[in-house]
């Protein structure tokens, strides 16, 4: 169990629910803009996993990095990106961080999250890498590599396992388990059910949080693995199991999975639980949630009008940074 | 001038980065006991943080290199055998390729992959290759090659201080040549190629252990009254086009020698451009001399069959004559 | 199905035939052995058959073309064999990897002559459409210099064309038109080269390296010619045939060689061969002249002088017409040139590989003798030795011209 150092203040739960409510509206919205064709990418719903997502990067600093997954944004706004750059992003617009140039692979020095793979899996070493510098350079920061149980599957969680025991990097390594991995229930790929337990063969410790899509619980674990990680002790893998409410992605019809199913997990959705427990702590108020939400409205309806007047990027730019100078 | 071998000069270029800057980390397989002599001695001054030895994980120590260059280290990591390198593919070409492109210049991944290649007698396809053409299409990196140990020396030091990721070949029978290399930094420019023969009546453009062939090669031709310009490449990618068309447009032929395979070769990139940008300027067909299309054999009469031999340059020289 | 006509081999050092004239039209029928065409090499001409009855569906030979032993010529076949079945024998090219020597020269093709596709390995340079071989640069100082690149001989393989055969072409070009020529240009004449001249080339350039003498005496002729003389009205009774200083020659001279037999050799590898049999050539010009031929008569030694003439004279029955046979012309160990008729004194044989000696004969002359301690007119001709001095020295030389002195002093000796 959990010691109760760890359990989220009002504060913390505050923030966190307000990025989980900010990341579903922002989602939908990007759902919207897709198919009003304002946007060219479609989405990677992470609809019903906003508590993994959002609990693994809200607890970190601008100067701890995260590194993220293609689905939803969840991990991305509790770390603190804003709507804006990720609607920029995916409308390929020349003001958005990368000019235009990154789509779906969201990413921010200031914010400090680094950058993905497009082939899942392939970046746990990258995260390795990250925690390297930051031993080397004697900073007191952390990496969180979030994931789904899909990227765990690829030879890179190995070999990046291994290693981050080996330097003792200040890594947190957070599988949020959402059952599917793209077009199939992730058991007929994942021979094994539980993903953290993996951790014991590097000697690393770890922790699984069953009810992943309790706020409370994510926060709660990841503050300890956080602490781990921050007070030199090297890496700590976190497994939340969630459920992905959404299709892998716009218009996957979901043969793979049982309607009655999804119907059942979205009662399970960690949104309006977190929602009844603020009420029920008193830790906030009908009016603070309905204010709360106004204010993601607010957020995103100046990100769709910046979106709407921002330019697309000019061809002569083309051959920039090709080579550093 | 003090005399060193390649593999001395490349220590002192890392070991002497890593003085001027505390970034500056080595990672691979065993580089705490420099299997092939180029970190050696650097473990003792710098210690396990900065010399740091990986486990069996190309794929993912590249990868581990590539997150430490986008968040303040500049890693020279190695790679044993050119063949390795394709187990770092995802990391160099999709990763480190990408990244400082994507990002707009906000990530940029200063990193050196570093490999030794080329045949050194029965090592058979799998510690044989030089797989400098396996790169070539990859934007966003340099790839260096040198012929020498005070080349070696200079272009290691600009490849760290480079911030764009560069692949650094080095051939394993260059190790242990012996060359002046003058003391203290220095660096040597990326992309840019040298003429250390000149000729008037052919261009022979090689890099790394076959620039010493063409060397031999030209002596050779120079004795039936043919005069071949070598030059140097250095850098692979870019390569000197400038350097090169002003040759060809002195020599009117063009005949570039690697030891790598011919189809889609260094040779192919190169004559592709010449002939694109100054067909007019050639007396001739360009003639690739490369290896066979052929994985590299074990035994010493099929690999001797399959590498290119000073007396097929020769030949391949004459072939633009006829 | 379609067969193949090819050029057939008709002795062993033949390697090539000139097309000469075809006597079958595509479409004609024709009938197993019949005459399709004739061909000739620097020997002979003669008719190649059809191997089948049937048509002649396709004449591939051209008049002029010098094809290799073994090219095709021809295809016949069933008047309703398809194109398909012509084609698949064109392609087939059984026994030559490339047929054409070379192309006719000033001779057009017929215009009856199908245009087809070259044969499998036929030198395209004929074909004014074929790609042209030339570099990049090359092409561009022509363009730059206003030349058509086409008319420039490249020194390259297969005729490609590079930098430096544009420069000289330029440089030996046409004077520029503002300036009349001072007089009239004498043009040169350009001869193809005949089958004949080709094989002179080819024997010629086989005697450069020898190391070669030529070794003269003057004899007097006063007795020779008297014995012929004399002998001429009987002989042409009993024989019916001329009796001519040429039947003398070729007897003196095996008399001679059975004496001097080392001049009667070859050299083969490390050995040298010195024949039994005396098969003694006599160069002779054919008829339209172009060139020389040697016929050869064997055994010269073990034959009366009726018999040398009479085989002499058939011989050149059938130079005169052209029918001369590969028996004729080959077999040589020994050769006479007599240039006597062309009124030559001096001169330097050739000598006819693979054999070792030539003996030349030049012109009688009436000139001062001395016989009997005093001056008197008589008719003398040299006799000249061309020697491959690798078999043998002056020795056997001077011997062997002193016999063939002493049998011209003495010439009843060839009678017994």
């Amino acid at each position: 169990m959990a010691s109760k150092k760890y359990e989220l203040t009002q504060k913390e739960a505050l923030d966190l629910y307000f990025k989980m409510l900010l990341t579903r509206k922002t989602e939908n919205a990007h759902e919207e803009l897709f198919q009003k064709q304002m946007v060219p990418v479609y989405t990677h719903l992470g609809t019903g996993q906003e508590a993994a997502g959002c609990g693994a990067s809200a607890f970190l600093e601008p100067e701890d990095y995260v590194i993220g997954t293609h689905r939803g944004v969840a991990e991305y706004i509790g770390k603190g990106l804003s709507v804006e750059n990720i609607f920029l992003e995916y409308g390929g617009r020349a003001t958005s961080g990368s000019g235009g140039r990154a789509g779906l692979h969201l990413h921010s020095r200031p914010q400090g999250v680094l950058p993905l793979a497009g082939s899942l899996g392939s970046d746990f070493s990258l995260a390795v890498g990250a925690g390297l510098s930051l031993r080397n350079q004697g900073r007191k920061n952390v990496v969180v590599d979030y994931f789904g149980e899909g990227a765990a599957e690829a030879p890179d969680f190995h070999g990046a396992m291994n290693m981050a025991v080996l330097y003792r990097v200040p890594v947190v390594f957070c599988c949020a388990t959402n059952q599917f991995v793209e077009y199939h229930p992730y058991r007929d790929s994942t021979c094994a059910a539980d993903i953290a337990v993996r951790a014991e063969a590097y000697c690393m410790p770890w922790k699984i949080v069953r009810d992943g899509n309790d706020m409370f619980a994510v926060g709660q674990a990841m503050k300890e693995a956080l602490d781990h990680a921050r007070s030199g002790k090297g890496p700590y893998f976190i497994e939340c199991k969630t459920y992905r409410l959404a299709p892998h992605h716009t218009g996957d019809p979901c043969v793979y999975r049982d309607a009655a199913e999804v119907k059942k997990a979205w009662k399970n959705d960690p949104i309006p639980r977190a929602e009844k427990e603020l009420l029920k702590r008193k830790w906030a108020t009908e009016t603070d949630i309905e204010d709360m939400g106004d204010r993601c409205e607010r957020i995103i309806a100046e990100a769709v009008e910046a979106l709407k007047s921002a330019p697309l990027p000019d061809p002569a730019s083309i051959m920039d940074h090709i080579h550093a100078g | 001038m003090p005399e060193k071998t390649y593999a001395e000069a490349i220590v002192e270029a890392i070991g002497g980065e890593m003085r001027r800057d505390e970034n500056v980390v080595v990672m691979g397989l065993d580089v705490k006991q420099a299997i092939f002599g180029t970190t050696r001695g650097l473990y003792s001054e710098f210690g396990p943080t900065r010399i740091i030895d990986t486990p069996v994980c190309e794929a993912s120590f590249v990868m581990a290199g590539v997150g430490a260059a986008m968040t303040g280290l500049r890693p020279v990591v190695e790679t044993l055998f050119g063949e390795y390198m394709y187990l770092a593919m995802d990391s160099i070409s999709n990763m480190a390729a990408s990244w400082p492109y994507v990002s707009n210049g906000v990530f940029r991944v200063p990193l050196v992959v570093q490999t030794f290649c080329g045949a050194r007698g029965h090592g058979a396809y799998s510690h044989s290759q030089s797989t400098q053409a396996a790169f070539i299409n990859t934007p966003g990196i340099k790839m260096v090659c040198p012929s020498s140990p005070a080349d070696a020396k200079g272009l290691m030091t600009s490849a760290i201080r480079d911030d764009t990721p560069v692949l650094f070949y080095h051939h394993r029978t260059l190790l242990a040549m012996k060359g002046e290399v003058p003391d203290g930094d220095y660096a040597l420019p990326l992309g840019r190629a040298e003429i250390v023969r000149p000729g008037r009546d052919v261009t022979l453009v090689s890099f790394g252990s076959y620039l010493h062939r063409c060397l031999d090669a030209a002596e050779a031709l120079s004795r039936d009254g043919l005069e071949a310009e070598v030059i140097d490449l250095r850098t692979l990618v870019p390569f000197d086009e400038e350097t090169v068309a002003a040759s060809v447009k002195k020599t009117t032929r063009l005949v570039v020698v690697e030891d790598g395979r011919k189809r889609g070769g260094i040779g192919s990139e190169i004559a592709a451009t010449i002939a694109e940008q100054y067909i007019d300027l050639l007396d001739g067909p360009i003639v690739r001399v490369a290896a066979l299309d052929t994985p590299v054999p074990f035994s010493a009469p099929l690999e001797q069959a399959h590498l290119p031999q000073t007396d097929d340059i020769i030949a391949g020289v004459r072939s633009v004559f006829r | 199905m379609a067969e193949g006509v090819y050029v057939p081999i008709w002795g062993l050092q033949m390697e090539e035939a000139t097309v000469s004239e075809w006597l079958k039209a595509e479409g004609d029928p024709v009938s197993e052995g019949e005459a399709l065409l004739i061909i000739e090499t620097y020997k002979i001409s003669g008719e190649v058959n059809s191997p089948a009855d049937g048509v002649m569906k396709r004449r591939v030979g051209r008049v002029g073309q010098v094809l290799k032993v073994g090219a095709l010529l021809a295809v016949v076949g069933a008047a309703d064999d398809p194109e398909t079945e012509v084609e698949r024998v064109i392609r087939e090219m059984p026994f030559v990897t490339d047929q054409a020597v070379s192309e006719p020269g000033a001779t057009p093709a017929p215009a009856t002559e199908r245009a087809t596709a070259p044969a499998a390995g036929e030198i395209a340079d004929a074909d004014p459409d074929a790609p042209l071989q030339a570099t990049p640069l090359a092409r561009k100082m022509a363009r730059d210099a206003g030349l058509d690149i086409r008319t420039v001989t490249g020194s390259g393989e297969n005729g490609r064309i590079f930098a430096r055969d544009v420069e000289a072409a330029l440089k030996s070009g046409p004077a520029s038109p503002a300036e009349p020529p001072a007089e009239p240009l004498a043009e040169d004449r350009i001869v193809p080269l005949t089958s004949l001249r080709r094989a002179i080339i080819s024997k010629t350039m086989q005697t450069v390296d020898i190391p070669y003498g030529a070794l003269s005496r003057t004899v007097q002729v006063d007795r020779l010619l008297d014995f012929r003389r004399e002998l001429a009205d009987a002989f042409e009774r009993k024989h019916g045939l001329k009796f001519s200083l040429t039947h003398l020659l070729f007897k003196a001279a095996a008399q001679a060689l059975g004496e001097v037999p080392i001049l009667n050799a070859r050299l083969d590898g490390d050995r040298i061969v010195i024949h039994g049999g005396k098969n003694i050539g006599m160069v002779v010009t054919p008829p339209g002249g172009g060139g020389i031929m040697i016929p050869v008569i064997r055994n010269v030694q073990a034959k009366p002088l009726d018999r040398i003439a009479r085989e002499w004279s058939g011989i050149i029955g059938r130079v005169r017409s052209g029918t001369q046979t590969m028996e004729d012309l080959t077999g040589g160990t020994f050769t006479i040139s007599n240039v006597g008729a062309l009124g030559i004194d001096v001169f330097t044989p050739v000598i006819h590989p693979p054999e070792s000696a030539i003996l030349g004969v030049s012109r009688i002359v009436e000139a001062p003798v001395v016989r009997d301690g005093a001056i008197v007119v008589g008719r003398t001709l040299s006799l000249i030795i061309g020697a491959d001095h690798r078999v043998f020295d002056a020795d056997p030389i001077g011997e062997f011209l002193a016999a063939m002195d002493r049998i011209f002093q003495n010439p009843a000796e060839m009678l017994i």
